[in-house]
């Protein structure tokens, strides 16, 4: 019966196993397979995953008080390996009045963190505004993405400029 | 017996056997330090700390949240003193943040303040001591009923011998406020304080 490695489980006949050229070719697979993974971790500690990105269009149509997700494109992103990751980003929402806004940034539709402002005194809403960055946890193919919610009169535009950043992969 | 593949027959299998895993472990004891090199090298270290329950804060007291925060991922070994804390993290850059939603538990008292502070402060100093670094977003209540959601993030140098403190204040006299549960602090080591060399 073969035997494994103790670390990567590479594998190989033991004295009593008959020998072919399967039991060569397995254990050459399995080497290689391990030096693309390496490869894969050079590539992503020289160059990490790291998006910008702009909504675009800008999303309409928003009613005040009713969280909305941004799903025009630029708006959303696909973890491409599972890791810890950064968000931030800018966005802005006009309406006839905007007394209160607030993004939240979600992982798989859950809401993990989020940023609010108060426009009651006539400012800082008049512009765009920043979300500073946040640490998810984001498995591979899960969506990032923003839900926004204002309160004042008239229906909403939004636009947003979204930044992801890789910080430690888990898998 | 021998272990040269020049050697083997039909008759000798064990060498193939033993040249096998003679190859499977020498490929195995040069790739593993190489993959932990890239591994610790990309995966720098990383503390996240998140509120399990809510935590009742009184106006106008400084309440530091995340002591009352658990551990939610680290991949590194944190102070042997305070464990798996913002305490005595190793010296380096830093790049630190903090989110925290903070409702009032009672009467609401509209467009009064809320303060997140991301702070150093060396080990065991007095509160008479000055923070070695202060960072503050400060938001007024807009009462729509969903409490202010603030979110921090900068970057600290740390000597090793400090601590991140992630500090709330309010002005909402009329009742407590709670941070909410899921509000979260976190911590990512950039490099080392002073560049060797920068290519």
């Amino acid at each position: 019966m073969p035997a494994n490695t103790p670390i990567y489980g590479f594998t190989y006949p033991c004295e009593s196993d008959a020998i072919n050229a399967s039991a060569f070719s397995t254990l050459a697979n399995q080497i290689d397979a391990k030096l693309l993974d390496i490869a894969a971790d050079r590539d992503f500690a020289i160059g990490r995953y790291n998006v910008q990105q702009d909504m675009s269009p800008n999303q309409g149509g928003i009613a005040s008080g009713v969280a909305t997700p941004l799903t025009n494109a630029g708006s959303t992103y696909v973890a491409p390996v599972s890791g810890i990751y950064v968000v931030d980003g800018y966005t802005s929402v006009t309406a006839t009045t905007v007394t209160y806004a607030r993004i939240q940034i979600r992982v798989a539709a859950t809401a993990k963190f989020a940023r609010s402002v108060n426009n009651e005194t006539g400012s800082p809403l008049s512009g765009t505004w920043s979300f500073p960055g946040g640490a998810v946890i984001v498995t591979a193919g899960q969506t990032i993405d923003t839900v926004i919610t204002f309160t004042g009169t008239g229906t909403g535009t939004a636009t947003l400029h979204l930044n992801v950043r890789l910080i430690v992969r888990l898998a | 017996m021998t272990e040269c593949f020049d050697c083997m027959d039909p008759a000798n299998y064990a060498a193939v056997a033993l040249k096998l895993q003679q190859t499977a472990l020498a490929a195995e004891a040069c790739l593993f330090p190489v993959e932990r090199s890239l591994r610790s090298a990309a995966n720098l270290p990383t503390l996240i700390r998140t509120l399990a329950a809510p935590v009742a804060c009184t106006a106008n007291v400084m309440k530091v949240l995340d002591t009352f925060a658990t551990l939610t991922f680290t991949n590194f070994t944190p102070s042997p003193t305070f464990g798996s804390t913002f305490s005595q993290l190793p010296a380096g850059v830093w790049q630190v943040g903090a989110f925290v939603n903070a409702t009032a538990t009672g009467t609401v008292d509209d467009n009064t303040y809320r303060q997140l502070s991301i702070v150093t402060r060396t080990l065991f100093s007095p509160t008479s001591v000055a923070n070695t670094y202060t960072m503050l977003e400060t938001q007024f209540e807009a009462n729509v009923g969903i409490g202010v959601d603030l979110t921090l993030c900068t970057t600290v140098a740390l000597n090793g011998n400090e601590s991140i403190q992630f500090q709330f204040l309010h002005g909402n006299t009329s009742s407590t406020l709670n941070a909410a549960t899921g509000s979260f602090f976190w911590a990512h080591r950039l490099s080392d304080e002073i560049a060797l060399k920068v290519v």
